[in-house]
């Protein structure tokens, strides 16, 4: 019995340092992995205060750089809204508007100070924007001269520098719908600061830097190269072939008929 | 208890090596519009001047930095921390890429809607680092060494 007992108290030993060891083991393996719980929720905080600080800094930054669009359009310019809708989803490319590769190029050469050019941008253009250009049929080419004085050849310099941003087409017409009386100087630095800001995501300082640059004078070099005396003046040609005048003494009839005949 | 880890081992390499390439593509895109930038190039785009338009915009700039540079450090920095095995490491890598992230939803904000222009690159690179902001978030969480 005795040495029954004793073995069986033998035995028993290996067994409960066994389920000691086991015991420890648990434990040691619950305070790690409470500990990895712990680290993984402090990484978890420190990467949740780094988003939340991310917001706050776009916040502030789209507050400085003109909150929800506020800062656009200024008040004082007229045909904001109307440009926008005009221009909406065009694509442009320096001074063609539409698609680049449309088979058929209508190139109008305008004086920024030229009332009939502020008329035709105005009840002519959006018509043919929307069923020529917006259609894919033909791209538009605008190009900006200079006939009527000196505020034409200061708006010109300045356009010029502003279509090394891709934003012409949308400074022309904003420039005919706040246009002033002919060659009365108002074509100042603040008048075209004031035009240009109204213009969605124009650099404007850039513009003024630009209009002076060698790519803004090969630009107005370009235009005057051609000999336009008189604006509005419409051409019409295969893209990338030779363009023809359109004569529009009888009214604009003849830029859709023209346009109609090259499409066709 | 070998099998496990070697898998999770396996699991925090792959990750790593995730983190590295996204960084690396984010690399070669910013660096491209960096340098249309600073040369003053035409930018090679679908969708006609989109890009152009972006890229020449007042939000091209941020405090006169351009935000084509700032995304270039940013990727090289995310790249350089995925390779540093600290958990510090781990966290910045997420960090850098989780404000990354937000900043390139802010900029295709002002991209569609204020400007109306869609520039594939900088929706390229906004994919990219919304990916790499995933990948290194569960990197930092689950294998932050």
């Amino acid at each position: 019995m005795f040495a029954y007992i004793t073995c069986s108290a033998m035995a028993d030993q290996p067994s409960k340092r066994a389920e000691r060891d086991a015991a420890r083991d648990a434990r040691v393996a619950a305070e790690q992995a409470d500990a990895s719980r712990a680290a993984r929720l402090r990484r978890m905080q420190i990467l949740g205060a780094v988003a939340g600080l991310v917001v706050a800094a776009i916040a502030v930054i789209a507050i400085a750089t003109g909150g929800a669009d506020s800062k656009k359009p200024p008040g004082d310019v007229a045909g904001v809204a109307a440009t926008n809708t005009f221009l909406r989803g065009l694509q442009v490319n320096g001074d063609t508007l539409g698609d680049p590769k449309a088979p058929v190029t209508l190139v109008e050469y305008v004086d920024l100070q030229c009332p009939i050019c502020k008329a035709y941008s105005q009840q002519v253009m959006p018509t043919i924007v929307d069923e020529y250009v917006r259609t894919g049929k033909v791209r538009l080419q605008t190009k900006v001269v200079s006939i009527l004085g000196d505020d034409s050849t200061k708006a010109q310099r300045f356009a010029s520098g502003v279509q090394q941003q891709n934003e012409l087409p949308f400074f022309t017409h904003l420039f005919f719908e706040n246009q002033g009386e002919e060659n009365t100087g108002y074509v100042t630095d603040a008048f075209l600061r004031k035009i240009a800001t109204a213009v969605p995501g124009l650099d404007v300082d850039k513009v003024f830097a630009d209009q002076s640059g060698p790519a803004a004078a090969k630009v107005v070099q370009a235009a005057d190269a051609v000999g336009i005396n008189s604006t509005p003046t419409f051409k019409i040609g295969t893209s990338g072939g030779a363009l023809r005048d359109i004569n529009i003494d009888d009214g604009p009839q003849a830029i859709v008929d023209a346009l109609n005949a090259a499409t066709k | 208890m070998s099998a496990p880890l070697t898998s999770r081992t396996r699991e925090a390499d792959w990750l790593r090596w995730l983190a590295s390439g996204l960084a690396l593509l984010g690399i070669c895109i910013a660096a491209y519009l960096t340098y249309v930038h600073y040369d003053d190039a035409q930018v090679l785009c679908t969708g006609g001047g989109g890009c152009e338009k972006v890229q020449k915009s007042e939000y091209s700039k941020l405090a006169g930095v351009p935000v084509a540079l700032m995304g270039l450090l940013g990727y090289i920095a995310i790249f350089a921390a995925s390779w540093i095995r600290s958990e510090a490491a781990a966290l910045a890598a997420a960090g850098l890429a989780i404000g990354g992230a937000g900043f390139s939803y802010y900029l295709q904000y002002r991209s569609f809607v204020t400007l109306d222009a869609h520039c594939v690159w900088c929706m390229g690179s906004a994919a990219v680092m919304t990916v790499l902001a995933l990948v290194t978030t569960i990197r930092a969480l689950r294998y932050p060494t």
